[in-house]
Protein backbone atom coordinates (compact mmCIF):
# COMPACT_ATOMS: atom_id res chain seq x y z
CA UNK A 1 0.00 0.00 0.00
CA UNK A 2 1.39 3.51 -1.33
CA UNK A 3 0.19 6.42 0.46
CA UNK A 4 2.72 9.26 -0.91
CA UNK A 5 5.16 9.81 -3.94
CA UNK A 6 7.81 11.86 -4.51
CA UNK A 7 7.46 14.29 -7.34
CA UNK A 8 9.58 16.70 -8.45
CA UNK A 9 6.83 19.70 -8.79
CA UNK A 10 6.88 22.81 -6.28
CA UNK A 11 3.83 22.66 -3.84
CA UNK A 12 2.04 25.50 -5.52
CA UNK A 13 -1.01 26.72 -5.66
CA UNK A 14 -3.40 29.89 -6.99
CA UNK A 15 -5.59 29.99 -3.97
CA UNK A 16 -5.20 30.80 -0.49
CA UNK A 17 -4.15 28.47 2.43
CA UNK A 18 -4.83 27.98 5.71
CA UNK A 19 -2.15 28.90 8.28
CA UNK A 20 -3.94 27.44 10.59
CA UNK A 21 -6.61 25.80 11.80
CA UNK A 22 -9.15 23.73 14.23
CA UNK A 23 -8.28 20.49 14.76
CA UNK A 24 -10.98 18.04 13.86
CA UNK A 25 -12.47 16.45 17.14
CA UNK A 26 -12.10 12.65 15.62
CA UNK A 27 -8.23 13.55 14.74
CA UNK A 28 -7.47 14.98 17.92
CA UNK A 29 -9.19 11.73 19.97
CA UNK A 30 -6.79 9.47 17.57
CA UNK A 31 -3.72 11.64 18.52
CA UNK A 32 -4.46 12.27 22.67
CA UNK A 33 -4.68 8.30 22.39
CA UNK A 34 -2.07 7.72 20.12
CA UNK A 35 0.12 10.20 22.32
CA UNK A 36 -1.06 8.26 25.86
CA UNK A 37 -0.20 4.46 25.18
CA UNK A 38 2.61 2.73 23.95
CA UNK A 39 2.29 0.59 21.30
CA UNK A 40 4.21 -3.19 20.65
CA UNK A 41 3.94 -4.91 17.64
CA UNK A 42 4.69 -8.40 16.71
CA UNK A 43 4.32 -9.41 13.17
CA UNK A 44 5.97 -12.12 10.76
CA UNK A 45 6.54 -12.89 7.17
CA UNK A 46 2.49 -14.54 6.36
CA UNK A 47 1.15 -10.77 7.49
CA UNK A 48 0.34 -12.05 11.01
CA UNK A 49 0.56 -8.74 13.20
CA UNK A 50 -0.34 -8.27 16.91
CA UNK A 51 -0.61 -5.52 18.45
CA UNK A 52 -0.35 -4.75 22.28
CA UNK A 53 -1.54 -1.64 23.63
CA UNK A 54 -0.71 -0.29 27.26
CA UNK A 55 -1.65 3.22 28.71
CA UNK A 56 1.72 5.15 29.28
CA UNK A 57 2.55 5.89 32.47
CA UNK A 58 4.33 8.57 34.24
CA UNK A 59 8.06 7.92 32.33
CA UNK A 60 6.29 7.35 29.32
CA UNK B 1 6.48 -2.21 27.32
CA UNK B 2 8.53 -0.84 24.46
CA UNK B 3 7.58 2.15 22.25
CA UNK B 4 6.68 1.94 18.49
CA UNK B 5 9.50 0.21 16.99
CA UNK B 6 10.44 3.24 14.66
CA UNK B 7 14.18 3.20 13.70
CA UNK B 8 16.07 5.71 11.31
CA UNK B 9 17.52 3.83 8.52
CA UNK B 10 21.34 3.24 9.24
CA UNK B 11 23.63 0.62 8.96
CA UNK B 12 22.99 -3.21 10.20
CA UNK B 13 19.07 -2.90 8.69
CA UNK B 14 19.53 -3.25 4.89
CA UNK B 15 18.67 -7.12 4.99
CA UNK B 16 15.32 -5.88 6.51
CA UNK B 17 14.25 -3.99 4.09
CA UNK B 18 14.58 -6.25 0.72
CA UNK B 19 11.13 -8.16 1.28
CA UNK B 20 9.49 -4.69 1.24
CA UNK B 21 6.59 -4.81 -0.78
CA UNK B 22 3.67 -2.13 -1.37
CA UNK B 23 2.25 -3.01 -4.27
CA UNK B 24 3.97 0.18 -5.86
CA UNK B 25 7.13 -0.27 -7.96
CA UNK B 26 8.61 3.45 -6.91
CA UNK B 27 8.36 2.82 -3.45
CA UNK B 28 9.74 -0.51 -3.32
CA UNK B 29 12.29 0.05 -5.25
CA UNK B 30 13.24 3.42 -3.23
CA UNK B 31 13.51 2.12 0.00
CA UNK B 32 16.05 -0.47 -1.32
CA UNK B 33 18.26 2.08 -3.55
CA UNK B 34 21.07 4.43 -2.58
CA UNK B 35 18.10 7.29 -2.43
CA UNK B 36 16.72 5.82 0.76
CA UNK B 37 20.24 6.44 2.12
CA UNK B 38 20.88 9.91 0.63
CA UNK B 39 20.99 13.02 3.14
CA UNK B 40 20.28 15.69 -0.11
CA UNK B 41 16.92 13.76 -0.30
CA UNK B 42 15.96 13.15 2.98
CA UNK B 43 15.68 10.78 5.98
CA UNK B 44 14.40 7.73 6.14
CA UNK B 45 12.40 5.88 9.32
CA UNK B 46 11.63 2.59 9.15
CA UNK B 47 8.63 0.80 11.51
CA UNK B 48 9.88 -1.96 12.22
CA UNK B 49 8.28 -5.58 14.13
CA UNK B 50 9.54 -6.35 17.41
CA UNK B 51 11.61 -8.74 16.67
CA UNK B 52 13.70 -5.85 14.00
CA UNK B 53 12.97 -9.12 11.51
CA UNK B 54 10.03 -7.47 9.44
CA UNK B 55 9.65 -3.80 7.77
CA UNK B 56 6.15 -2.91 7.80
CA UNK B 57 6.34 0.76 6.64
CA UNK B 58 8.46 3.40 6.37
CA UNK B 59 8.58 7.15 5.30
CA UNK B 60 11.05 9.69 3.89
CA UNK B 61 10.65 13.67 5.04
CA UNK B 62 12.58 16.19 3.44
CA UNK B 63 11.86 20.35 3.44
CA UNK B 64 10.63 22.57 1.31
CA UNK B 65 8.10 25.30 1.30
CA UNK B 66 4.54 26.05 0.14
CA UNK B 67 4.50 28.99 -2.60
CA UNK B 68 1.61 30.94 -3.86
CA UNK B 69 1.59 31.76 -7.81
CA UNK B 70 0.70 34.86 -8.07
CA UNK B 71 0.77 36.65 -11.47
CA UNK B 72 2.86 33.96 -12.67
CA UNK B 73 5.30 34.95 -10.13
CA UNK B 74 5.79 32.07 -6.95
CA UNK B 75 5.63 33.79 -3.92
CA UNK B 76 6.91 31.58 -0.56
CA UNK B 77 3.71 31.29 1.74
CA UNK B 78 5.99 29.41 4.83
CA UNK B 79 8.33 26.27 4.79
CA UNK B 80 7.37 23.21 5.31
CA UNK B 81 8.58 19.62 5.73
CA UNK B 82 7.35 17.49 2.53
CA UNK B 83 6.83 14.33 3.19
CA UNK B 84 8.34 12.45 -0.22
CA UNK B 85 7.69 8.87 0.39
CA UNK B 86 4.97 6.93 2.87
CA UNK B 87 4.34 3.56 2.37
CA UNK B 88 3.27 0.53 4.62
CA UNK B 89 3.73 -3.05 3.24
CA UNK B 90 0.80 -4.75 1.90
CA UNK B 91 0.87 -7.03 4.16
CA UNK B 92 -0.42 -4.86 6.55
CA UNK B 93 -1.90 -2.74 4.82
CA UNK B 94 -5.49 -1.61 6.90
CA UNK B 95 -5.39 -4.06 9.69
CA UNK B 96 -7.53 -2.80 12.56
CA UNK B 97 -4.61 -2.52 14.72
CA UNK B 98 -7.01 -1.22 17.92
CA UNK B 99 -10.48 -0.23 18.68
CA UNK B 100 -10.79 1.87 21.67
CA UNK B 101 -13.79 1.98 24.32
CA UNK B 102 -15.73 4.34 22.34
CA UNK B 103 -14.80 2.21 19.63
CA UNK B 104 -12.98 4.43 17.54
CA UNK B 105 -9.90 2.44 15.10
CA UNK B 106 -6.46 3.40 14.76
CA UNK B 107 -4.70 2.01 12.03
CA UNK B 108 -0.91 1.33 11.36
CA UNK B 109 -0.70 3.73 8.74
CA UNK B 110 -1.99 6.29 11.81
CA UNK B 111 0.93 5.34 14.19
CA UNK B 112 3.19 5.91 11.28
CA UNK B 113 2.17 8.94 10.41
CA UNK B 114 1.53 10.35 13.91
CA UNK B 115 5.56 9.63 14.60
CA UNK B 116 5.93 11.36 11.76
CA UNK B 117 3.95 14.35 12.85
CA UNK B 118 5.79 13.79 16.22
CA UNK B 119 8.83 14.00 14.67
CA UNK B 120 7.83 17.17 13.14
CA UNK B 121 6.56 19.03 15.83
CA UNK B 122 9.77 18.41 17.83
CA UNK B 123 11.99 19.99 14.67
CA UNK B 124 9.35 22.89 14.63
CA UNK B 125 9.51 23.32 18.53
CA UNK B 126 13.53 23.06 19.29
CA UNK B 127 15.50 23.86 16.12
CA UNK B 128 13.41 25.32 12.61
CA UNK B 129 10.11 27.53 11.72
CA UNK B 130 8.22 25.32 10.04
CA UNK B 131 4.59 26.26 8.48
CA UNK B 132 2.90 23.13 6.77
CA UNK B 133 3.54 19.40 6.18
CA UNK B 134 3.07 18.79 2.87
CA UNK B 135 2.85 15.32 0.26
CA UNK B 136 1.90 14.26 -3.14
CA UNK B 137 -1.04 11.40 -2.12
CA UNK B 138 -1.86 8.51 -3.91
CA UNK B 139 -5.85 7.83 -4.66
CA UNK B 140 -5.41 4.96 -2.28
CA UNK B 141 -3.67 7.12 0.82
CA UNK B 142 -5.92 9.98 0.29
CA UNK B 143 -8.39 8.94 2.91
CA UNK B 144 -5.49 8.76 5.61
CA UNK B 145 -4.34 12.42 5.47
CA UNK B 146 -8.09 13.63 5.50
CA UNK B 147 -8.86 11.73 8.39
CA UNK B 148 -5.55 13.39 9.62
CA UNK B 149 -6.65 17.03 8.84
CA UNK B 150 -4.71 17.42 5.82
CA UNK B 151 -6.07 19.54 2.66
CA UNK B 152 -5.58 19.07 -0.59
CA UNK B 153 -4.88 21.82 -3.02
CA UNK B 154 -6.28 22.64 -5.56
CA UNK B 155 -6.21 20.44 -9.08
CA UNK B 156 -5.87 23.47 -11.01
CA UNK B 157 -2.31 23.25 -10.46
CA UNK B 158 -1.28 20.10 -12.05
CA UNK B 159 -0.04 21.71 -15.27
CA UNK B 160 3.66 21.40 -13.13
CA UNK B 161 3.12 17.76 -12.28
CA UNK B 162 4.55 14.72 -14.45
CA UNK B 163 2.75 12.20 -16.00
CA UNK B 164 3.17 9.78 -13.61
CA UNK B 165 1.82 12.20 -11.06
CA UNK B 166 -1.77 12.72 -12.24
CA UNK B 167 -3.74 10.44 -10.26
CA UNK B 168 -1.77 11.80 -7.10
CA UNK B 169 -3.03 15.20 -5.21
CA UNK B 170 -0.56 17.36 -3.05
CA UNK B 171 -1.81 18.19 0.42
CA UNK B 172 -0.69 20.03 3.10
CA UNK B 173 -1.43 20.41 7.05
CA UNK B 174 -0.83 24.14 8.65
CA UNK B 175 0.95 23.11 12.09
CA UNK B 176 -0.52 25.98 13.80
CA UNK B 177 -3.76 24.93 15.59
CA UNK B 178 -6.84 26.90 16.57
CA UNK B 179 -7.91 26.16 20.27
Amino acid sequence: MNFACMTSANVCTKKNVKTSKKMSSAAKARRDFIRSHNFSISADSSGRCDIRVTKRGLNG
Amino acid sequence: MAKLNIRRLEPGLESVIQTFNSGNYYLDNFIKSDAAWNDSIGKTYLLLSDDEKILIGYYNITVGSLDMLDNGIHKKIGGCVHINCFALDNRFHKQIEVVTDDQMKIYTSDLLLDDCLQRVERLRKDYIGIAFITLNSTEEGKWLYIRNDFEPLEEDMFFSIEDSDLKCTQMYLPLEFED
